[in-house]
């Protein structure tokens, strides 16, 4: 097995919440060596609102969103400390930010100061609506994006129904930071330059989500109509409900062989004659209909049994797996997705890696750290200061996220 | 392209891309791949999409169409994820695709398939066979379930796929039955992560100029988005379920007003007193609505306060008024809307494509993300077989071999 991709690449994470975390994750699996700054007065979002007993130590959603990273802890308003930001910065990459435009600005950390301490640094600034524009200073969550960004009026049971969120805009977020950060990396290999880089949340989500609808709309001025589980083409397409309780099957019939396939894989093959249905066109006049005889059909089995049955048929279908189902899937069990910590494998399983490069993948070696893990490995083992220059850690000073400090 | 104030003059903005040193083969169809390869042509890489002669990828038979009217030139969602890629047609199945590909490989940084698990192998195109042709070649392989397991053949589709990866049972109502989503998420997110795998490979090439096969799994690569609830089902043995838009936090969703829903995002938490004065009620900036626990643990109140806040006004007012006291606020906008937003147009986010022979130009968007020196490009979508003059042209296949090969159906 090789070196890790990323091997010998430092990235300074001075993020919050969730998108720009999971950037710095992406990276942090695949090798780089990421470095998460917090703040005391101030702890991250998901290290939870208490602070008594260091329950800020084990939020199991900070151990996932910050696993592989290290942590230190630097108040930037006081010299001392921002000097010690301004000595990693100059031995470092990446940094990963998604405070509001202007903040590190305001800091004297700008773009153009990390600049001269690392004059190849890559900065990556992800912000709700990026840094220029009449908006640029407002603020915005995942709630705040899905629904300006037009991505919400996509998802909805039906034409008159409310818009429903699909969530999570903050991992597609990530997804593209992560991306921006390893464009520039592979850029500045050319060019030797490094790049301060704009990633407003709301376009990258655009982006990523919703350009064939956006063009439909800009091009044929059609208004998107929400369709529950309809597909706009295929049908039947639905989720239909199985034997227990919440009990969920999704199919979609891409063609009318596939129609003919069905009703005899729900035994009912006098559907496949019936000269109302053999088009898409007229299944989707019926869908009711076939729908309930579905239902029918589907109801007195397990949503695994009904898909094994559809797939052996060449249909495509699938259980509608929760959380708890999904840690015991077969098939991601076999395909050995999910990952022990290397550092201590008793702790228990976490999400493996959403790739696999055949010369050796990411590997996860620890959970997301304890508040001020890494002060004296970086400071004295990287920087080579004096023990004196650790920053300590007041644990009757800590403020959280989720109050007024 | 918007530009910040204040950046600093010294350098000069470059025209190329951040990729165009690249070179792209792309034979994957559909969205996922496709959208991970239109990433790559947009930061310049130069992308060859590779089709089947005659129908070429089935997504130009997916509509939404130009006007409406089906055609091989006229699936928008084509268009939106192939823009900035040249095109040629080959059947990678055909006895005489070989010489072809031979070429078209020793010249490639990347390839990116999304065919069946084991198609490319049986063509003649495994792993092996292609570094033996060009050892720094990193081939990407997206597919359903992965190349591995006892599910790879299975057949999904964007809604089985919502399902396959927990977000499904997590979207609607729990009165109803899961929702699919809207956009196409899973894919998009795989083709996203194919785009990450790519510059992965492309970065420990740089090493020792050895390339690798990368196994992109639509399901696996689609867990990422439930990360923090599947871990808290991992680790902590919790099934978290299935509750309309509800938040944990509140208040965190949207609610009516006179012309639509606005988002009341309450966050960031410690803007509580100076944002929720927005609202336009007193009462909410007293206890116990002053803390997060104190606004759980009155939510319907909560819920009640701010609809009866939000009657009679208008969602951009709200919106507007939210922001400037220091809460994340929204509005629900439909895709017109979108389209209007004075943000995105101050940023020049909406651009037109270049002129395609059929459709002319579309509206579309510029860089998901922009570099403060390089370009995105913006190009446009290929037509069918395009550019196989041009391409195997230049890799000295002769015109008289070409359309023999045409004649005979390989291109």
């Amino acid at each position: 097995m090789s070196d890790l991709p990323l091997q010998g690449i430092r990235v300074i994470d001075l993020g919050h919440e969730w998108a720009c975390p999971h950037t710095a994750r992406f990276l942090a699996d695949f090798g780089a060596q990421v470095i998460k700054i917090e703040y005391q007065k101030r702890l991250d979002f998901l290290r939870g609102g208490i602070t008594m007993n260091r329950a800020y130590n084990r939020k199991v959603a900070f151990w996932q969103v910050h696993r592989n990273k290290q942590s230190l802890t630097l108040d930037l308003r006081d010299p001392l400390e921002k000097d010690l930001f301004e000595q990693l910065v100059s031995q470092s990459d990446i940094v990963l930010e998604n405070s509001r435009p202007g903040v590190f600005d305001r800091l004297g950390l700008g773009y153009a100061r990390l600049r001269e301490l690392r004059p190849d640094i890559i900065l990556v600034s992800m912000s709700a609506f990026g840094r220029t524009g009449p908006e640029a200073h407002y603020r915005g969550y995942g709630g705040t994006i899905e629904a300006l960004a037009g991505i919400q009026s996509l998802t909805g049971y039906g034409p008159d129904q409310p818009a429903r969120r699909i969530r999570e805009m903050d991992v597609t977020n990530g997804i593209m930071g992560a991306a921006a950060a390893l464009t520039a990396l592979i850029a500045r290999q050319r060019t030797g330059q490094g790049d301060w880089v704009d990633l407003s949340e709301m376009e990258s989500a655009s982006h990523a989500l919703m350009g064939e609808h956006l063009m439909d709309y800009a091009v044929n001025g059609t208004h998107f109509v929400l369709r529950g589980n309809r597909h706009p083409e295929f049908a039947p397409q639905g989720c239909y409900p199985c034997f227990g309780e919440n009990a969920w099957l999704v199919l979609t019939v891409q063609t009318d062989t596939e129609w003919r396939c069905l009703c005899q894989a729900i035994n009912q093959p006098e559907l496949a004659t019936d000269s109302r249905l053999t088009s898409a066109e007229g299944r989707h006049e019926h869908h009711d209909e076939i729908d309930r005889n579905i239902s029918e059909w589907s109801c007195s089995r397990t949503p695994m049994e009904a898909t094994e049955i559809l797939q052996a048929s060449g249909i495509a279908a699938g259980p509608v797996l929760s959380m708890l189902e999904l840690t015991k899937d077969e098939h991601l069990h076999q395909r050995d997705y999910y990952q022990h910590l290397e550092s201590s494998p008793e702790e228990g399983r976490y999400l493996g890696f959403p790739l696999r490069l055949s010369r050796g993948n990411g590997r996860l070696l620890t959970r997301g750290p304890d508040l001020g893990a890494h002060n004296r490995d970086i400071v004295v083992g990287l920087l080579g200061l004096s023990e004196a220059r650790i920053p300590t850690i007041d644990e009757s000073k800590l403020g959280t996220s989720f109050e007024p400090i | 392209m918007a530009r910040g104030a204040g950046f600093p003059e010294a350098d000069q903005f470059v025209n190329e891309g951040m990729l165009s040193h690249l070179r792209v083969l792309d034979c994957s169809f559909g969205i996922a791949g496709p959208y991970g390869t239109r990433l790559m042509a947009g930061f310049g890489a130069d992308t060859i999409k590779i089709e089947p002669p005659r129908t070429g990828d089935p997504q130009r038979h997916r509509g939404p169409f130009h006007r409406g009217q089906p055609g091989l030139e006229r699936s928008l969602s084509f268009h939106w994820l192939n823009g900035g890629k040249r095109g040629v047609t080959l059947d990678l199945s055909h006895s005489r695709a070989p010489e072809l590909v031979r070429s078209l490989i020793a010249t490639a940084d990347i390839l990116v398939e999304s065919f069946e698990p084991g198609a490319l192998e049986r063509w003649g195109f495994g792993i092996d066979a292609l570094h033996a042709i060009n050892p720094g070649l990193i081939l990407i392989s997206i597919s359903d379930f992965g190349q591995t397991g006892p599910r790879r053949h299975w057949k999904a589709t964007e809604i089985v796929h919502y399902a396959m990866s927990g977000a499904m049972s997590l979207t609607g109502d729990r009165d109803r039955p899961p929702l699919n989503s809207g956009p196409a998420i899973t894919h998009y997110t795989a083709g996203l992560h194919a785009y990450l795998a790519a510059l992965l490979a492309y970065q420990r090439r740089q090493r020792d100029g050895i390339g690798e096969w990368v196994d992109v799994s639509i399901q696996e690569s689609a867990l990422e988005n439930v990360e923090i609830k599947l871990a808290e089902a991992l680790l902590a043995n919790h099934d978290a379920i299935r509750n309309g838009d509800s938040h944990a936090l509140v208040p965190w969703e949207c609610y009516p007003t006179a012309d639509g829903a606005a988002a009341i995002i309450a966050g960031p938490l410690r803007n509580w007193s100076q944002g929720a004065s927005a609202l336009g009620d007193p009462e909410m900036l007293e206890p116990p609505f002053t803390t997060i626990t104190g606004r759980i643990a009155h939510r319907q109140e909560v819920h009640a306060r701010v609809r009866a806040a939000l009657a009679g006004k208008s969602k951009r007012e709200i919106y507007h008024r939210g922001q400037e006291a220091g809460l994340a606020f929204g509005y629900l906008a439909s895709l017109a809307e979108a389209l209007q937003s004075p943000q995105h147009e101050q940023r020049g986010f909406f651009q037109l494509t270049a002129t395609h022979p059929e459709v002319g130009q579309l509206v579309s968007m510029a860089a998901p993300f922009q570099s403060a020196w390089h370009r995105w490009h913006l190009g446009r979508a290929p037509q069918l077989g395009e550019h196989n003059a041009a391409v195997y042209g230049a890799l000295g296949h002769s015109p008289a071999t070409l359309s023999e090969l045409e004649d005979i159906g390989a291109l």
